[in-house]
């Protein structure tokens, strides 16, 4: 049974194992299909006005799915690796071991933002970005530029109190649990203010090229899941049904054929948090 | 069945991929042809033709060098068939913006804000201002051609 783990209470050599997981899948060529998939995702997004993996109710479903998928891309190289989650309301500074160079490598240098140190640092040979919107083949961060805080426990538990997943008209600022936790409601927040504390390709559409993306997205599917517990009573997704370009409850999730929101209410048949 | 009419666009996208697994879409859209990359086009014009998205008016253009970059904004006809524009994936509203002659791909969401493929989790009150955002983001690098359906 897999069991996805805070990232602060891994030892080294789960740390180890994930990271090299991770790698392989880089080096075999699958890694890169999911950044195409998630730049995919976001440019029909953007420009459809069909909200599928961001804008919309389905961001969460459609996110728990491509973790799910990638945690089994994993697991084909080591049954023993799940995807961490990164609590940054906790871990919330560059010094967070998240950015050792043992798991994800720390910031960029000022020079171009290149990440010099850890297992995914351009100079160590095994971490070249391809799948990219500019001409930078290396992974780049600048923690803490462009904002310099990250979201608090406190803005996280005012989002989790909130009763209603989402409302209409189902998009970027709509009320409700989802557009808060995205952050579509407020500039800069949540969800999407991680994104650019990050910067670098994590504040890109190409974001997960940089690993933290999957740490990140683990930990808003957790308050997915947080939030599901707290309100036992509420209608655990909306809209139900006979909503113009938005995906309701039991209708399929492009690229999957299969893949509802209904599907991916219950996160216990894939993995549990610990 | 009119509220299918967008999702009929990508959704044979994601037909192409089925059985595939996620990383399938990456495979289809490598073969898509030029029809596939139109059809996408088109459902940009869509939203922006439609009566659901109320955007504003049409940004005014710029040309400035900002941090030692060219930057230009060219607004664009909103109803332009995407023919007109080659493979360019211009926003929905049509508006380009270029750094140092490079497309840099813009689009303007729901409630009016722009964003752009490098600065996507954040919203800027015009594309002017990502534009901006963006040469602080490249860090002296150059944009490549942004084609996720090609
Ligand atoms: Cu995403
Ligand atoms: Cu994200």
């Amino acid at each position: 049974m897999t069991v996805r783990k805070n990232q602060a209470n891994l030892t080294a050599a789960e740390k180890k194992a994930f990271v090299d997981a991770v790698l392989e899948v880089k080096r075999i060529g699958v890694y890169d299909e999911f950044v195409a998939a998630h730049r995919l995702r976001f440019a029909l997004d953007m420009n459809t006005g069909v909200y599928v993996g961001h804008f919309g109710p389905s961001f969460l479903p459609w996110h728990r799915k491509f973790l799910i998928d990638f945690e089994n891309e994993l697991q084909k190289i080591d049954a023993s690796v799940s995807i961490p989650y990164w609590d940054w309301t906790a871990d919330n500074t560059v010094a967070s071991s998240v950015w050792a160079p043992d798991l994800l490598g720390g910031t960029g240098r000022p020079l171009d933002d290149q990440v010099m140190d850890g297992p995914f640092a351009y100079s160590a040979g095994k971490w070249p970005i391809n799948i990219q919107v500019d001409s930078r083949p290396f992974l780049a961060r600048n923690l803490a530029y462009r904002v310099p805080t990250l979201p608090s426990r406190a803005e996280v538990d005012a989002a989790l109190a909130i009763p209603t997943y989402d409302s209409a008209p189902f998009r970027d600022g709509s009320a409700g649990f989802r557009a808060t936790l995205e952050g579509s409601a407020g500039y800069l927040s949540m969800h999407n203010r991680v994104h650019s504390w990050v910067w670098g390709q994590m504040e890109s559409s190409v974001s997960p090229n940089d690993p933290v993306f999957w740490l990140h997205h683990s930990f808003v599917d957790k308050l997915w899941a947080d939030w599901h517990a707290l309100h036992p009573t509420s209608a655990e997704y909306l809209p139900a049904g006979g909503t113009v370009d938005v995906i309701d409850l039991n209708e399929t999730m492009p690229p999957w054929p299969n893949t509802t929101p209904q599907s991916m209410l219950d996160h216990t048949p894939f993995y549990t948090y610990a | 069945m009119t509220k299918l009419t967008r999702r009929q666009a990508f959704g044979t996208v994601a037909g192409a991929a089925a059985g595939i697994a996620v990383a399938g879409i990456a495979v289809a859209s490598a073969n898509a042809t030029p029809d596939k990359a139109g059809r996408f086009t088109t459902a940009a014009t869509g939203t922006a033709a439609g009566t659901k998205h109320h955007h504003t008016a049409v940004p005014a253009p710029f040309s400035e060098v900002f941090e030692g970059r060219r930057i230009q904004g060219i607004p664009g006809d909103a109803n332009a068939k995407s023919e007109a524009h080659g493979q360019h994936h211009t926003s929905a509203t049509g508006y380009r913006v270029l750094i140092d002659g490079r497309e840099l791909h813009v689009m303007q969401k729901p409630d009016s804000s722009w964003s752009s493929v490098m600065n996507h989790y954040q919203t800027f009150p015009d594309p002017h201002t990502a534009a901006r955002a963006a040469v602080t983001s490249l860090m002296g690098a150059d944009l490549v051609p942004h084609t996720p359906t090609a």
